[in-house]
């Protein structure tokens, strides 16, 4: 902040946004040999094989090519909306190099088969926790920004992110309560059919809050700013907003149809699906 | 959905000629076909076939190549160029080659995998006049095969897409000033 003239912070967008496009190739690379290794079998070899490549598959699209998706576009969109630079001096940098630290410790413990064997939340314990502190500095930056914002009204892209943000703390921190047996194996403190529940629980909302509201946040700036013209109906918006928050938190036992879940829970994940 | 793409009226004329109107409007029109697509298997009776079949594999990809992966591209080319000083990508022409390459991928993907996850699920439920299972398991996989080797071929024609992004924006960064823009002062409100 050099001068009289304040600046947004773009650098960290620039950042996340050139790694998007990186983690993209890596996470489709290893998409594209797993499906290769399907075809032809011969392909799984060591460690290197579908059951261990899988994981990483979906967590190097999800995480690392999603996830820096998002950061690098909220940053974006919650500073120009917000007409205020980022919030957090030295926060903000940790973001990015946390998260990417996160990414490539995923990329080493996941072939080893260091893995807690919960879909798409198979990260040890440790990584567990960098999470976590990485998501609770976003969370401080991202409504930081929000607060000290220079307009009194809140763009509803704002709304997907920050919903986005605050679920997927929530999600995180319940379905990764681990108790810890070394330094890369701990236990779920749930067992049986509580943890399969809780497990869908998150494992839904990671694709109904990560990969749709945060998605969502993005559509609403980048689709109006593109196309040039106003959001066709705001208030649809809104009420786009409360019906996905409403009923997206119900709907993970679908995933568990026909199990040991109890029938009614089930159909009530059918219906609010 | 509708109200995204609605957002477009009057403006249907830049989709023809703006490659990232493009990835985001047909990310919209993904979202909306998979959010269909998502309750329905939900429904305990289809799930009944759905379930543990390739069909939830293409659902969750016509989500995240579809969606998730479009909207992003999009978006990132709209940053890209005003995060390096620049006015537009270094080629556009390049954009539009990576949404057709990233559509088909899609499309390949999405189709095969409904077509190999319907089979699956029809194969296992198959049942003779004695009640013995028609298939075994192993058959189910052997039918499956071709399908795997199109949805490998999908999966190619979208990693293609990305590479041909990552060279469009390594060329649009070469020589990029970097510099951070000023905070806009907002217009103060009418009373």
């Amino acid at each position: 902040m050099s001068g009289s003239q304040t600046t947004y912070n773009d650098k960290v967008v620039r950042q996340f946004a050139v790694m998007t496009v990186i983690w993209g190739i890596v996470g489709m690379l290893v998409g594209v040999i797993i499906a290769a290794q399907l075809v032809w079998p011969e392909l799984n070899m060591g460690f290197l094989h579908f059951g261990r490549l899988r994981p990483l598959h979906t967590n190097a699209v999800i995480f690392a090519f999603g996830g820096c998706a998002l950061f690098a576009t909220s940053y974006w969109c919650v500073q120009r909306t917000s007409h205020a630079r980022l919030w957090g001096g030295p926060l903000v940098p940790f973001t990015f190099w946390g998260w990417q630290i996160v990414i490539l410790l995923a990329a080493i413990t996941l072939p080893l088969g260091i893995t807690q064997s919960k879909e798409y939340a198979e990260l040890e314990w440790p990584i567990d926790i960098l999470i976590t502190l990485v998501w609770v500095s976003y969370a401080l930056v991202f409504f930081g920004t929000i607060a000290k914002r220079t307009v009194s009204h809140i763009y509803v892209a704002n709304w997907f992110f920050g919903a986005f943000i605050i679920a997927v703390a929530l999600l995180h921190l319940v379905n990764s309560a681990a108790v810890p047996i070394t330094l890369t194996k701990s236990y779920s403190v749930y067992s049986g059919v509580q943890d399969a529940m809780i497990q869908w629980w998150y494992g839904h909302n990671a694709v109904g809050f990560f990969l749709t509201a945060g998605f969502l946040g993005m559509m609403y700036y980048f689709v109006p700013k593109q196309a040039g013209r106003p959001v066709y109906s705001y208030r649809l918006s809104v009420v786009h907003f409360w019906a996905l928050i409403f009923t997206y938190m119900w709907a993970g036992p679908h995933h568990l149809h026909y199990t040991a879940l109890p029938d009614w829970t089930q159909s009530v994940g059918m219906v609010f699906s | 959905m509708i109200n995204g793409i609605m957002t477009l009226s009057g403006a249907w004329h830049k989709l023809r000629d703006d490659p990232i109107l493009k990835f985001l409007i047909t990310s919209l029109s993904f979202y909306g076909m998979s959010t269909f697509e998502g309750p329905m298997m939900a429904i305990k009776t289809v799930n009944a076939l759905s379930h543990y079949t390739d069909w939830t594999v293409g659902h969750v990809h016509s989500g995240a190549l579809g969606w998730v992966a479009m909207v992003s591209i999009g978006s990132i080319y709209y940053l890209l160029p005003k995060l390096f000083g620049k006015s537009e990508m270094y080629s556009t022409k390049l954009v539009t080659t990576h949404f057709w390459i990233a559509t088909i991928g899609t499309v390949l993907y999405i189709a095969s995998m409904w077509i190999a996850g319907v089979m699956q699920g029809l194969m296992w439920r198959a049942v003779n006049a004695d009640g013995t299972l028609a298939y075994s398991f192993v058959e189910s996989v052997k039918g499956s095969y071709p399908f795997w080797a199109i949805r490998w071929l999908g999966g190619v024609l979208f990693l293609s897409g990305m590479l041909i992004m990552a060279y469009n924006m390594f060329k649009t960064m070469a020589g990029g000033k970097t510099q951070d823009a000023p905070v806009v002062i907002p217009v103060a409100h009418h009373a």
